[in-house]
């Protein structure tokens, strides 16, 4: 019992330190480690898997909100959209088989490795135009870019197209656990066309309450087993920390291809397991 | 007269965020640290066995975990203070924003919070 525990603490503490380097958190990693090293049932993964996600999102927020680079306008606005896929999605799970589970999630997190195959650093567009709904709620905003030395304006554009995404993200983070940045990340920045650094802090606010929305319904449920939540949720959060202060310190690319590698063979194991091969 | 209007708003805007920043810090160090007491508990007790169970509602899952103060209840409460971190951050944002005069703001947030209540007592 106490390798058993020790086993769970130590690889909760490293999917911290990666999610936080890889930038794709740390809930998506825990998850595969919990079912196929520990054998844990992937409900009662995903219940302690979602407080991780809600300490670790939080505690980065606080931190975020003192740099004001978060828009709170527009967070706030698309919670509403992500709160409700997040209830929709926690629904959907209690009634799902472990099987179809373990498919959906093995594609969500084949989804989640391309945004690190993309070259984030571009420049910002220029020419977005805020949308009717954007200038009706003044959502345009500006931040201070410490590296470029200058304050950045910025428009807000397709928010209906954004407010679908971030249902979407909320459904997949009530459905499996997870922060689902990456798709929170997609509509802000790529649909909505904020500022990349804009995206990311916005997106790690969003995902502590947004995950609030789910984590209730899994409590209620008894997807939430104290005796693995606890140590995840430790490590995982102790993890991240450390992790966070990495960032910059090592080589990020090789870092990457070795973490897709491996969660290609992780994505596999978990494909043999659902067609109980494995 | 107007550059004194936006310093002061952006102070009241500074002193927002740091209220804000300030309860989900304290709500996840009082989570953590309560937790690590649970898991030293967990070591000494040496029994891992639970199989959990579902609840009608949340006032079940209440009344039944917390009627006594049994072990599992110690377990149980990093947990949902962890969970309604982010919810009482939400709450709290409301009235902040009404303090600011930012009527549109507190009614979206105040759309999020009534969300978040039904998915705590109605939904599950």
């Amino acid at each position: 019992m106490l390798l058993f525990y020790f086993g769970i603490i130590i690889f909760s503490i490293l999917a911290g330190v990666i999610g936080a380097l890889v930038g794709i958190g740390g809930g998506i990693v825990i998850i595969p480690i919990l079912i196929l090293i520990f054998h844990i049932n992937i409900k009662i993964a995903i219940g302690a898997s979602i407080v991780s996600v809600i300490a670790t999102s939080s505690s980065a927020a606080s931190v975020y909100l003192k740099d004001k680079i978060i828009n709170i306008k527009v967070g706030m606005l698309l919670e509403i959209a992500t709160t409700i896929g997040a209830i929709t999605g926690a629904e959907i799970m209690g009634i799902l088989n472990t099987k179809i589970l373990l498919f959906i999630f093995v594609f969500v997190l084949l989804i989640s490795l391309l945004p690190l195959l993309k070259n984030r650093d571009k420049e910002l567009d220029e020419n977005v135009k805020n949308d009717n709904i954007a200038n009706y709620l003044k959502l345009s905003s500006s931040y201070y870019d410490k590296l470029q030395n200058k304050k950045i304006t910025y428009n807000v554009t397709n928010i209906p197209g954004g407010f679908v995404i971030m249902y979407i993200a909320g459904l997949i983070s009530g459905l499996l656990g997870i922060g689902s940045g990456v798709f929170k990340v997609l509509a802000l920045d790529d649909v909505m066309k904020l500022p990349m650094k804009v995206s990311t802090t916005t997106s790690n606010m969003m995902i502590g309450v947004t995950a609030a929305a789910s984590a209730f319904i899994y409590l209620i449920n008894g997807y939430i087993n104290p005796y693995i939540a606890i140590p995840v949720m430790i490590g995982v959060f102790i993890g991240s920390y450390y992790g966070t202060k990495l960032i910059g310190k090592t080589s990020n690319v090789y870092l990457k291809k070795i973490f897709i590698l491996v969660i290609l063979v992780i994505a596999i194991e978990m494909i043999l397991r659902a067609m109980n091969i494995l | 007269m107007n550059e004194s209007k936006s310093n002061q708003k952006e102070s009241q805007n500074k002193d927002m965020e740091t209220i804000i920043g300030y309860t989900l810090r304290t709500g996840v160090i009082v989570s953590v640290s309560l937790a690590i007491i649970d898991l030293i508990l967990i070591f000494i007790s040496g029994n891992i066995n639970y199989q959990t169970g579902s609840y009608k509602n949340t006032f079940a899952f209440i009344t039944t975990t917390f009627s006594h103060l049994s072990f599992l209840s110690l377990l149980f409460i990093p947990i949902i203070i962890l969970i309604a971190t982010p919810v009482i951050r939400v709450l709290m944002s409301i009235f902040l924003f009404l303090k600011d005069k930012d009527y549109i703001l507190s009614i979206t947030t105040l759309m999020v919070f009534i969300i978040l209540l039904i998915s705590i007592f109605i939904v599950a």
